[in-house]
């Protein structure tokens, strides 16, 4: 198994992914999972610049990422995946995705949305898709940084 | 564009309204005030509310992320692209910004303040080297601003380009070279009145310093354990 963690972000490409998990991992490649920036150049600019050149980025729509989930597991490569949002992230875990385990990295403020942790905004809806994954034995935790303690899900109730 | 000059005056303040909610989305809205004149009257208000929403980039950058961000809306991307646009700024600028500047030029500079202290250049030290890095900060925040007013969505072709990725690499090794000369200047210019029992003191602390830094005691951290040590050394200052 060697995709290192499945991080939901929606800052995406960011310092505490690549520097905080991505140093303290020791990933070699960032899977940044979005069907948008997947089709749009301009945007993969300008992530593509927040990687070191250690690192290998692939821009991959959901469904590409679904299809390729079983080989990252059974690479040697240590993978981090980056996604968004809820919605991409049930869409990923669908259908035998072999997902076990979720990061919840941040989730800003936005529409409907409610403070869970000074980093997590979720809206009931998101929560309780969140729960739902976790009901199929995922386990899924809120924690900015390596060095930070990982925050079961059914404490942001 | 219009209102540059503004906005570079704004951008020093762009941190004064932080908060974990929006970060500085409040602030890079002030920051962007004066550069919203340039669009039409029915596209400013639109573009001014979602301008106040979740952001965050090194605080010199600010002033980039404002215009880069007005040029788009100027050159008529829809609302979805300009938040999208927002949102794929952060990491990068957030990155250049500590890597070029927090741990590139400041310690350049830090280094360079230390080095001229220990040549007796003593208050005029400090005082050259802020102004010196006032004045950088300016240039960067002024260069920042053209870059994305000329810009708009494709700064990150820019910023990502061999040229800046070799100059991040240049102020790398520039920073480290300074840090390298300047802490064994300092060293030798504070240890020449020095006597024996204040050398033994320094290295006893220091080898106290690094038996705590490699996890003899978890919880006492570099910063933990210097301010202790800084603040044992003044008690003892002031009790002898």
């Amino acid at each position: 198994m060697s995709i290192s963690i499945l991080r939901l972000d929606d800052r995406l490409v960011h310092g505490q992914v690549v520097v905080g998990w991505g140093n303290a991992l020791g990933i070699d490649r960032l899977v940044l999972i979005d069907d948008k920036v997947s089709e749009t150049e301009w945007e993969q600019e300008l992530y593509s610049m927040g990687v070191p050149e250690s690192m290998s980025v692939d821009f991959l729509s959901v469904g590409d990422a679904r299809d390729k989930i079983q080989d990252w597991a059974d690479s040697r490569e240590k993978v981090i995946l980056v996604i968004g949002d809820v919605d991409g992230l049930t869409r990923l875990c669908e259908t035998g995705a072999r997902v076990t385990e979720i990061n919840i990295g941040g989730v800003h403020r936005g529409d409907g949305r409610r403070e869970r942790l000074p980093y997590v905004f979720l809206t009931d809806d998101e929560f309780a898709t969140l729960q739902s994954l976790e009901n199929q034995s995922i386990r899924v935790t809120a924690q900015d940084l390596p060095a930070t303690k990982p925050v079961p899900l059914g404490d942001l109730a | 564009m219009n209102g540059r000059v503004e906005t570079l005056f704004r951008s020093f303040s762009v941190l004064a309204a932080f908060s974990y909610e929006r970060m500085s989305g409040v602030g890079l809205s002030f920051v962007m005030r004066p550069l919203l004149k340039n669009l039409p009257l029915e596209k400013r208000e639109a573009a001014r509310r979602r301008s106040a929403d979740y952001f965050n980039c090194h605080p010199f950058l600010s002033g980039l992320a404002a215009s880069a961000l007005v040029r788009a809306e100027i050159d008529g991307s829809t609302p979805e692209d300009i938040e999208r646009f927002k949102k794929a700024l952060i990491g990068p600028l957030g990155l250049v910004g500590d890597r070029f500047i927090w741990a590139g030029l400041f310690p350049s500079f830090a280094g360079a303040t230390l080095v001229l202290t220990s040549l007796d250049a003593g208050l005029l030290a400090p005082i050259l080297l802020v102004g010196a890095f006032l004045g950088t900060s300016v240039l960067i925040r002024w260069a920042g601003i053209r870059l994305g007013d000329d810009k708009g969505l494709s700064v990150g072709r820019t910023l990502g380009s061999p040229r800046i990725r070799k100059a991040l690499a240049v102020v790398d090794a520039f920073a480290a070279f300074m840090i390298g000369v300047a802490v064994p200047k300092v060293i030798f210019w504070l240890a020449g009145t020095w006597r024996l029992e204040d050398i033994g003191g320094v290295l006893a602390v220091a080898a106290l310093g690094i038996v705590a830094s490699r996890g003899a005691f978890k919880r006492i951290d570099s910063l933990r354990f210097g301010l202790v040590a800084v603040g044992l050394t003044l008690l003892l200052g002031l009790v002898t």
